[in-house]
Formats: structure tokens, C-alpha cells, sequence
């Protein structure tokens, strides 16, 4: 039965619903056509019965049948008499119903002198012979109303007249012929007037008439308490002894007997056949059964209909019972796959209250616990993923406020450095001159005009280390924002650039300086001791970063602000260096500007005064062609 | 005669260590730049230099001072970086270059005149 694991639970119900329902057709079947077969058989009995008792009736109403046994007597004991070889009664069928030779009774008498006498109707007589006997016999028929019903023939020993000579022959044979003739009519006499020889012939007759006449009755058979067949629709069985196990039966005792021949189609029924309760022999009929057969096989093709008709409303009907119990099982199934495909929002059909039913119960109940637990999942992954996202921003934030700080702190060291550097070289230059040349004045004789000279230069450099003193405070101060005080008050920016010109336009100027500066310009709301610085720092840097080329000024306005601008056609500065010339300490560093002298503080210083104007400063520069720093101050307003 | 050459290029400076050398008799030299410097090194052989840093020009003090350092003819130079860039680094970059000694503005011009003395002994 492995191939039962194979199955679906659907093909196992209908098999197995299948097989029940075959099951109970087949009984079903059987057991009606058994009913039938027994009902049939009954019925047949019954009518056997009655019919058989009828015929029994009509048989023992001929009453003597027994006085057949007295000719067979009477046969015997004429044959005892001298000279007689045997005699025989042959019915007119040539069958031996009685014969001196007991064994013959039944035979077919085979004498040509028998058929002439059955035949003719006549006496005749001739010579014959007769079990190897050389006999002379003479047949006489017995009639009975001109009817031939047998013949009876009596044989003659012929020994006598065989020894005897030609004369004493012709004698014998005349004897012969007459005691013959006499023997034989009074014989046929005798046995005319007993009644058997006609009964025998009525029951045959009646025999005869009952098969020819009957379609249900296809044989009969009269057999007396000796078994020997009395009478029968087969001739050639008449005087035979019937030996078959119904007739025993009966001879033994039985009431009824019954046999089912299916080969030819024949119930036999034997009975006994009584005379005033005096058992006298056996009747027995045979029955056609072809219509049992033919009824049997309409029933069995019947049934086998009707069985079919059942197996094929069965297979319905199991389709019709499983699928109520397989479609939501397989819907269940289908459900099933499609959630284990991620689909969480499936739910089964519950149709029944049964098992199944209980089972999709549960099964949804499953699927809503499994969407809960999903979304608590992704819920929980969405805000798992949200603080992830958001420390991720904090950190990024905080390491972006590190990396700012970390900047800062790299700029202020680098700043730090600058300022170093600057200090260590811009003190020290004008401290060299101080330390020296004091020194010297001090220690040495010098000429006046040596003096003179050397205070001269203690002086200069005393100015400038002034200066950078004063810067580095006003970055300081600029920075902090606390102690730098800006006297503001509506000035002409334009004038503070001509004032600053014509200082540095005195004396031995190194460059030309050619002014462009609108007429009619706006005030500003500004300090003007502070825009002064912003200029003087302006053209310091020009100078000092141009060993040559003239220096463009000019004022104008532009977007509601005067505009200062001053350009050199000096070394230039770098894009990438460009931004930071605004930065405290910033100094252009290349070989060529090493030795010029700066703190790098004047434009920081600049921004800061213009920022706290809110003012824009601005610087373009290219290498090599010169550096262009302007700044606006905003239109005072009226 | 010895022969001591002083470049820089602040001409105050070059006077303040001239004064400060003239009651020696060493002939003093001046070169206001680094070329300059290069030049009258190879023509007039000087005993000292005394080396400024920062000077206008394709070569400041380091570079005068490898390139010296480098030619057989002038390496026995002594020279003597006179620089106000004072930080360390500065004065290993000075000594790292081949300079013998490393004097920091502002200087005792009494001090240079000891030193130079020294050399010259």
C-alpha cells in the first residue's frame, strides 16, 4: 500500500468512498439475484410439485399398473411349456415390454418377422433365429379395437425337426404351425383381455402427449418400485432400468427430489408415485429451465445494470461528498502558499464548523498573529532604522562640529605660528637697529653727524615698531569688539582717499599714483580716523607688493555703497591664496616677498573696520599682473 | 687682510655691523642681495660672511649658504647666519644648510665683534 502516501487526501476519499460503494453494489447484487434465483426455483418447484402430483393422479387413477408384472408372469410360464423356445410381447413401438428372457425386456425387438406382424396388422410366422437357436417363430398382433397396440411372438425349438427325415418334417412343421397359431391367438387372447397392455399404452401415450403438448415439460419418466422405466417421452429408455440418483432416492424413501441440470437447461423433479399409499414406482419430470436461465441472466444483466447505474452514481456522489470536505482543504492549501509567499494579508474561508473548518480557524487566527508579529517587526526595524538614521546625523553632526573645531584649532595654530614667525622677524628687524645702534652711541666716540644718523634711524624704527605695536592691539581689540569705539559721523570717503594720496605722493615717491574719483559721491555714516587706516593699509600693501607700475585709485558708486578701490600692477596673489589675504597673519609667501617687511595684519585690520560699517570688501588679483582690493561703505540715507 | 662681507638688505643693518667692525682691521664687504652675495664671495674670497635670511631676490640666505657651502673654492668660508628668524627651526634649517654659526637679531654689536674676533684668531 505505499502507493497510498502518493495520493492526495481528494483521491483517497473518492477511492476509498469508491470502493465502499462498489462494495455494497456487489452485495447488493448478489444478494438479490440469490432472492431471485431462489424464488425462481421455488416457483419451479411449486409448479413441478403440482404438476408431478397431477400426473401421479392421472397415472394411479389407471390403477392396475401392477397387473404389467402379471404378464411378465404369464410370459414365464408359457414358456415352461414343451417345446417352446421363448416367448416375447413386443408394444408397438418393437420394444419388449415382456420376454421369457427377463434381461430382454426393454430391447428393441429385432425379429423382421415382429416389424412385418406391427406393420400388417397380420399373423406370420416363419423360420428365424433366435439367440443362436434355429427356431420357427409366429407373431400374432394385439389389437384392440382395430388398433395394433403390440405383437406377441412365441419361438418354437426346431431340434426335433431338424434330426427328423424330409417326411417326418413336413409333419413337424405342420404340428408347428398349428399348435403355434393356436398358442399365440389364445395368448394374444389372454393378454387382450388383461387390462395392463392397454394401461401400459395409455401411460405411454399419455407420456407422450404430456411432452409433445407441454412446452415447459421437456421429459418424463415412469419408473416402477423394480427401477425399470414404465414409460418415458424417450422410447428407447422404456423397459431400461433407470438408475439415477433421483430415482434411488425416491425408491429409498424420499418425498420429492430435485435436480438442476444447467447444461441441458432441465430441473428435474422425481417423485413417488403411490396408489392408496401403496408405493408403485417413481415419476419423474423434467422441467425446461430456460426460462429460469433466460430470467437468471435478464436479472444478473439487470443487476449488473443497476450496479453499474450505482458504481457511476457512486463516483458522483463521492465527488459530490469530497469535494465539500477537499475544496477547503485545497483553498486552505492555496492559502497557505500564498502567505508562505509573503502575502500576510491571505485568510481562509471558513465554511464549516467541522475539523477542517476549525483547522482554517486556526490557520487565520495564525496568519493575523503572523501580520501582527510582521508589523511589530517592521515597525520596530522602521524605528530601529530611524534612530540609527538619526544617531548616524548626531555623530555625522558632531564629528562635522569636531572636524570644525579641529580646523579651527589647526587654523589657530597655524595662525599661532604666523604670528610667531611675524613676531620673531617684524620685532626683531627694528629692535636690531634700537639695540644696536643705542649700543653703539652708547659705547662708541662717534662724530655728531654720526649721532645725528643713528638717532635718526633709532627713530624710524621706533615709528615702525610703533606701528606693528598698534596693529596687533587693534586686531586684538577688533577681535573682542568690546573696547574698539567707532565715531561715526556722515563723511566723504572720496576725501579721506585724496588726503592719504597726497601723503604718499610727497617726497621721493617710488610709484605713480593716477586717481579716478567721481564727482558728486554720496556721504557715508563712518569713522573717519578708521577709513583712513583702511586706505593707508590699502596703499601700504600696494607699494609694498609692487616694486613698480603705477597704482590706480578710485572712487565711485555701485549696488547703494561708495566704493574705494585700489589696484597695483604688483606680483599678484594666487586664487587658492586669494581668500585668505583677509586672514590675521596672512603674508603673501613667496621668495620675492620674504624680505618685504609687514605683520600681515593690515588688510584683517581693514575687513574688521569695513565689516563693522557693513561695508563689503573685496580682492581680485592675478600673478604677476597686480592686485585689485576695493571696498564699499553703505549710502547714509537721508 | 681679512676680509668679512656683510649681506643684508636693510642698509641699516650692513652700516650698524660695519661701524661695529671698524675699529678692527678687517676690510668690510657689503651685498644687499643674495645673488650679489654669490657674486663678490667667488671674486673676493672672504674670510666671514655674515649671512641675512630674508633678502629680495632669486636666492635668500639658506640658499647663498648650500650653494657656498657646495663649491670647493668657497666652502671654507665661515659663515654666520645673522637672521631675526629666531625659531629653532629656523636656526636647524640655517645649520642644516652648512652655516657655522647662527646669530639671532636683535644682536649686542659687542657680542658680533667678539664673535668675529674669535674667528679670526
Amino acid at each position: 500500500m505505499r502507493f497510498l502516501k502518493y495520493m492526495g487526501i481528494r483521491t483517497k476519499v473518492i477511492a476509498s468512498m469508491f470502493v465502499l460503494l462498489i462494495f455494497i453494489a456487489l452485495l447488493s447484487f448478489w444478494a438479490s439475484y440469490m432472492h431471485e434465483k431462489k424464488s425462481l426455483l421455488t416457483n419451479m418447484q411449486v409448479n413441478a410439485g403440482i404438476l408431478n402430483r397431477a400426473l401421479i393422479i392421472n397415472v394411479a387413477s389407471r390403477k392396475n399398473i401392477a397387473e404389467k408384472v402379471n404378464l411378465q408372469t404369464l410370459v414365464e410360464e408359457l414358456s415352461l411349456t414343451e417345446g417352446v423356445f421363448g416367448v416375447w410381447v413386443v408394444d408397438n413401438h418393437s420394444r419388449i415390454t415382456s420376454a421369457t428372457f427377463r434381461e430382454q425386456v426393454g430391447e428393441v425387438a429385432s425379429s423382421s418377422l415382429v416389424s412385418e406382424a406391427l406393420q400388417k396388422g397380420y399373423y406370420v410366422s416363419g423360420f428365424s433365429t433366435r439367440m443362436g437357436e434355429e427356431v420357427y417363430s409366429a407373431v400374432y398382433p394385439l389389437k384392440k379395437r382395430d388398433q395394433v397396440l403390440g405383437v406377441l411372438e412365441v419361438a418354437f425349438e426346431m431340434r426335433e425337426y431338424l434330426r427328423a427325415d424330409s417326411k417326418r418334417r413336413a409333419h413337424l412343421f405342420d404340428q408347428m404351425k398349428r399348435d403355434s397359431r393356436i398358442m399365440a391367438e389364445s395368448l394374444s387372447y389372454s393378454i387382450k383381455n388383461m387390462r395392463d397392455v392397454n394401461e401400459l399404452v395409455h401411460i405411454q401415450r399419455l407420456v407422450d402427449k404430456l411432452t409433445m403438448g407441454s412446452e415447459i415439460i421437456s421429459r418424463i419418466m415412469i419408473v416402477d418400485d423394480d427401477s425399470r422405466i414404465i414409460a418415458s417421452n424417450d422410447l428407447n429408455r422404456v423397459g431400461m432400468i433407470a438408475d439415477d440418483r433421483g430415482v434411488r432416492a425416491i425408491i429409498n424413501g424420499a418425498d420429492i427430489y430435485t435436480r438442476l441440470f444447467s447444461r441441458q437447461k432441465v430441473y428435474m423433479v422425481d417423485m413417488p408415485l403411490r396408489i392408496s399409499d401403496e408405493f408403485k414406482g417413481v415419476v419423474s419430470i423434467g422441467y425446461d429451465a430456460t426460462d429460469y436461465y433466460t430470467h437468471l441472466s435478464e436479472i444478473f444483466q439487470f443487476g449488473l445494470l443497476i450496479s453499474g447505474m450505482g458504481v457511476l452514481l457512486g463516483i458522483l456522489l463521492s465527488f459530490q461528498v469530497a469535494n465539500p470536505i477537499i475544496r477547503p482543504i485545497q483553498s486552505l492549501i492555496e492559502v497557505t502558499k500564498k502567505l508562505a509567499g509573503g502575502d500576510l494579508s491571505q485568510r481562509a474561508t471558513v465554511s464549516s464548523k467541522d475539523e477542517v473548518g476549525t483547522l482554517a480557524g486556526a490557520f487565520n487566527q495564525m496568519a493575523l498573529d503572523l501580520a501582527h508579529s510582521k508589523e511589530e517587526i517592521d515597525q520596530y526595524s522602521k524605528t530601529l532604522e530611524e534612530k540609527v538614521r538619526r544617531r548616524t546625523q548626531e555623530l555625522e553632526m558632531s564629528n562635522q562640529e569636531l572636524r570644525a573645531i579641529q580646523n579651527e584649532l589647526m587654523e589657530a595654530n597655524i595662525v599661532k605660528s604666523e604670528f610667531m614667525s611675524m613676531a620673531s622677524h617684524e620685532l626683531r628687524t627694528p629692535l636690531t637697529t634700537l639695540l644696536g645702534y643705542s649700543e653703539l652711541l652708547l659705547t662708541r666716540d662717534l662724530t655728531a653727524d654720526q649721532k645725528k644718523e643713528f638717532l635718526g634711524f633709532i627713530n624710524e624704527e621706533s615709528i615702525n615698531l610703533s606701528g606693528i605695536v598698534n596693529d596687533m592691539l587693534d586686531v586684538t581689540r577688533l577681535e573682542s569688539e568690546k573696547d574698539f569705539r567707532f565715531e561715526k559721523k556722515p563723511i566723504q570717503p572720496s576725501n579721506i582717499l585724496i588726503k592719504n594720496i597726497r601723503f604718499y605722493s610727497g617726497g621721493k615717491a617710488s610709484h605713480r599714483i593716477i586717481t579716478d574719483i567721481k564727482e558728486n559721491l554720496p556721504l557715508v555714516n563712518a569713522d573717519e580716523e578708521k577709513i583712513g587706516q583702511v586706505i593707508k593699509n590699502l596703499l601700504d600693501n600696494a607699494i609694498k607688493y609692487s616694486l613698480h607700475g603705477d597704482i590706480t585709485c578710485k572712487a565711485f558708486v555701485r549696488d547703494k555703497m561708495v566704493w574705494i578701490s585700489v589696484q597695483d600692477q604688483g606680483i599678484g596673489i594666487s586664487k587658492q591664496d586669494l581668500h585668505r589675504i583677509f586672514d590675521k597673519f596672512f603674508r603673501a609667501e613667496r621668495k620675492e616677498t620674504t624680505h618685504i617687511r609687514g605683520t600681515g595684519l593690515g588688510l584683517s585690520i581693514a575687513k574688521y573696520i569695513v565689516e563693522a560699517h557693513n561695508g563689503k570688501i573685496d580682492a581680485e588679483s592675478e600673478i604677476g599682473k597686480g592686485t585689485t582690493i576695493s571696498f564699499g561703505l553703505p549710502i547714509l540715507e537721508e | 687682510m681679512k676680509k668679512i662681507l656683510i649681506v643684508d638688505d636693510e642698509e641699516k643693518v650692513r652700516k650698524l655691523v660695519e661701524v661695529t667692525l671698524s675699529v678692527g682691521d678687517a676690510e668690510i664687504l657689503h651685498a644687499s642681495s643674495g645673488d650679489e652675495a654669490l657674486k663678490i664671495a667667488q671674486e673676493d674670497k672672504p674670510d666671514i660672511i655674515l649671512l641675512d635670511i630674508m633678502m629680495p631676490g632669486r636666492f635668500d640666505g639658506f640658499d647663498v649658504c648650500s650653494l657656498l657651502k657646495k663649491d670647493p673654492n668657497t666652502k671654507h668660508i665661515y659663515i654666520i647666519m645673522l637672521t631675526a628668524k629666531g625659531q629653532q627651526v629656523d636656526k636647524e634649517k640655517g645649520l642644516a644648510s652648512g652655516a657655522d654659526d647662527y646669530f639671532i637679531k636683535p644682536f649686542s654689536p659687542m657680542e658680533l665683534m667678539d664673535k668675529i674676533d674669535n674667528v679670526l684668531a
